[in-house]
């Protein structure tokens, strides 16, 4: 059965490239414009994995990490997708619940390799 | 910027508006009455005046003068006039018509010159007209005008925001679908680019090649500009070679040519992402590099930035003009976020411009470049204080001990902004033989000189504590001040 992949950011471009490279990759692929779409979604149906953007309208990226944690799965994988890169941050980051940190821009490909790399590992 | 638009044509609506319908209202002289002349008479507009009957006078204590006239007749305004020979009840002169219509006129112009509305030609036919018009019933004709004029002004500003807001629905619906479609093309060629075939690409840009349109293929730009922002590695040839054959840099350089300086900023800004490196760097930025608008140089900036990553710094070659904060700033995080480490900056601390020289002192103790210190050494003899200030931060910054001496003996002889710094460097570097040096100051020093070296000679060890408490008693006290305020465990923490 094919794992299902949440992906949560704001820019049409970057999530239908995320959504053709995962879709490629054998994943299903649930693309939302926003932070609240997606916690919507993921509090009434089964995931796999989420990545978020951290700069969202609505609802930003830390708040829906946070939200999952806590309410939805303490377990389910977590990849932050941000602009910025401060030490700050990335350590907010870990601590509130993500797995993994990429920075963009990134390669398509390396996105790819480190989301089968958390979701075999989970 | 519409709301003020429509803020502005509201205005200027109402302007207009009350504007004529003051001029119709305030221009009623001689409508009727054409005037006086020498001989004191008025002359009655006979176009106004029907047949004649009965006249009266019943004097001025009501404030009213009734008169009844026959066409063509011609008042004596003698009767008009009380015992000083002035006119009277002028404002309330009433010039009854047969017929029943009563028109209230001022006879001002008995007395005045004509009003300036009178002098243009053909405005007295006008304002004939509008008489005949309104029935005699002038005031309430104005009050009409006016009133039309206000409804009128409402409805064009309501008409101007219902089209202009149609009109920015309509083209960002446009806008929206033309993007999507762009994104529809261009994403398969850039989830994968390891495995882009080639037929693959040449089907995308054909259909790319049918958005002809200059504002079609802005829509392609924004969408390339966008993933390069978003994407890298081998993403970014794929996105250069759809940007070079579809011969979308033409619609960058006309940009560039444009007279307004943020299409110019917007066109480098996309030559310098999409376009072919050697002719961007090569030709097209050393032109704007000295340009007067400072976002256009700085575009330019930026553009070598991100084009020579293995030599950033090139355009300082080409730049004339000052480099200011704002560039320094914008430059410094341009290579942050996009991970371009500057060569070894010691060539450009000889370049005469200070500017330059300071900002690269601070490129070389942000990025550590200890390779430089012998050059930076340099700069500590710079003919200007602010490069030597920057160029004592920087040898601090670098942990270069070795200046301390030379420091100390250039102490006397530099401005005050050098001084704090070069104390902060030898607090740093602090030892025995600095004791001395220090003391000297608290006796010879001002205010900022002593607190920075009390508080250096309050943290060695309590025998420079003795020499300070002894220092404090030759000043008859003047450094008891200074010894409790580094005393105080909160200043403590701020160094």
């Amino acid at each position: 059965m094919k794992k299902t992949i949440i992906v949560a950011e704001d820019n049409d471009m970057l999530n239908r490239v995320l959504e053709f490279r995962l879709k490629s990759d054998g994943y299903n692929v649930k693309v939302f414009a926003n932070g609240e779409e997606a916690i919507e979604f993921m509090q009434n149906n089964p995931f796999d994995m989420l990545i978020t953007d951290l700069y969202m309208p609505m609802m930003n990226g830390m708040e829906v990490i946070q939200l999952v944690r806590e309410t939805i799965s303490g377990a389910v994988p977590i990849i932050a997708v941000s602009v910025t890169h401060e030490e700050d941050l990335v350590t907010r980051i870990f601590n509130i619940g993500a797995n993994d940190f990429i920075v963009k821009p990134f390669r398509a490909g390396e996105l790819s390799i480190r989301v089968k790399r958390l979701i075999e590992g989970s | 910027m519409r709301i003020n638009t429509n803020i502005l044509v509201l205005l200027i609506g109402l302007i207009v508006g009350t504007n004529l319908s003051f001029i119709t209202s305030t221009a009623e002289t001689g409508i009727y009455v054409k005037g006086a002349n020498n001989s004191n008479e008025i002359e009655v507009d006979s176009s106004t005046i029907q047949d004649g009957s009965e006249s009266s006078n019943n004097g001025y204590d009501n404030r009213q003068v009734k008169l009844t006239v026959e066409k063509n007749d011609h008042l004596s305004t003698d009767s008009l006039k009380d015992d000083n020979n002035k006119i009277k009840h002028n404002d309330a002169l009433k010039v009854f018509i047969p017929g029943g219509r009563i028109t209230t006129e001022t006879f001002r112009r008995l007395k005045e010159e004509e009003s300036i509305w009178t002098r243009i030609p053909g405005f007295e036919y006008f304002l004939t007209f509008i008489e005949r018009l309104s029935l005699g019933y002038r005031l309430l004709l104005f009050a009409g005008l006016f009133a039309f004029f206000f409804l009128m002004n409402i409805v064009f500003v309501a008409l101007v925001v219902v089209i202009t807001n149609w009109n920015k629905n309509r083209k960002e619906k446009w806008y929206t679908s033309t993007r999507r479609h762009v994104i529809d093309v261009l994403s398969p060629l850039l989830f994968n680019p390891d495995e882009v075939k080639t037929h693959d690409q040449e089907l995308a840009e054909h259909t790319l090649e049918m958005l002809s349109k200059t504002k079609e293929k802005q829509v392609i730009i924004d969408v390339l500009m966008e993933a390069r922002r978003n994407l890298t590695g081998n993403s970014i040839s794929v996105l250069s070679e759809v940007y070079s054959n579809l011969h979308l840099d033409k619609v960058s350089k006309s940009d560039i040519k444009s007279f307004s300086w943020f299409r110019k900023v917007v066109g480098l800004r996309e030559l310098s992402y999409l376009g072919e490196q050697l002719e961007v760097d090569g030709s097209i930025l050393p032109k704007y590099i000295n340009k007067r608008n400072q976002n256009v140089r700085l575009e330019a900036i930026l553009g070598f930035l991100i084009t020579r990553k293995e030599e950033p710094l090139v355009f300082l070659d080409y730049l004339n003009r000052p480099l200011t904060r704002w560039i320094q700033l914008s430059a410094y995080y341009t290579m942050y976020f996009n991970n371009v480490v500057p060569p070894l900056l010691g060539k450009y601390l000889k370049v005469e411009n200070p500017q330059v020289v300071i900002w690269c002192l601070r490129l070389i103790a942000i990025y550590n470049q200890v390779e430089e210190v012998r050059a930076v050494t340099g700069c500590l003899v710079h003919n200007n204080e602010r490069v030597r200030k920057a160029a004592v931060q920087t040898s601090l910054a670098l942990e270069n001990w070795r200046v301390k001496e030379m420091l100390k003996k250039r102490y006397r002889g530099e401005l005050l902004d050098v001084k704090q710094e070069i104390l902060k460097l030898v607090g740093h570097f602090v030892g025995e033989k600095d004791v001395d040096f220090l003391l000297t100051i608290i006796y010879e020093g001002t205010f900022t000189e002593v607190r920075e070296s009390v508080r250096i000679l309050y943290r060695m060890d309590e025998k420079v504590r003795a020499d300070l408490l002894e220092a404090d008693r030759l000043l008859l006290g003047r450094l008891a001040p200074f010894v409790s305020h580094v005393a105080e465990p909160l200043n403590q923490v701020i160094i």
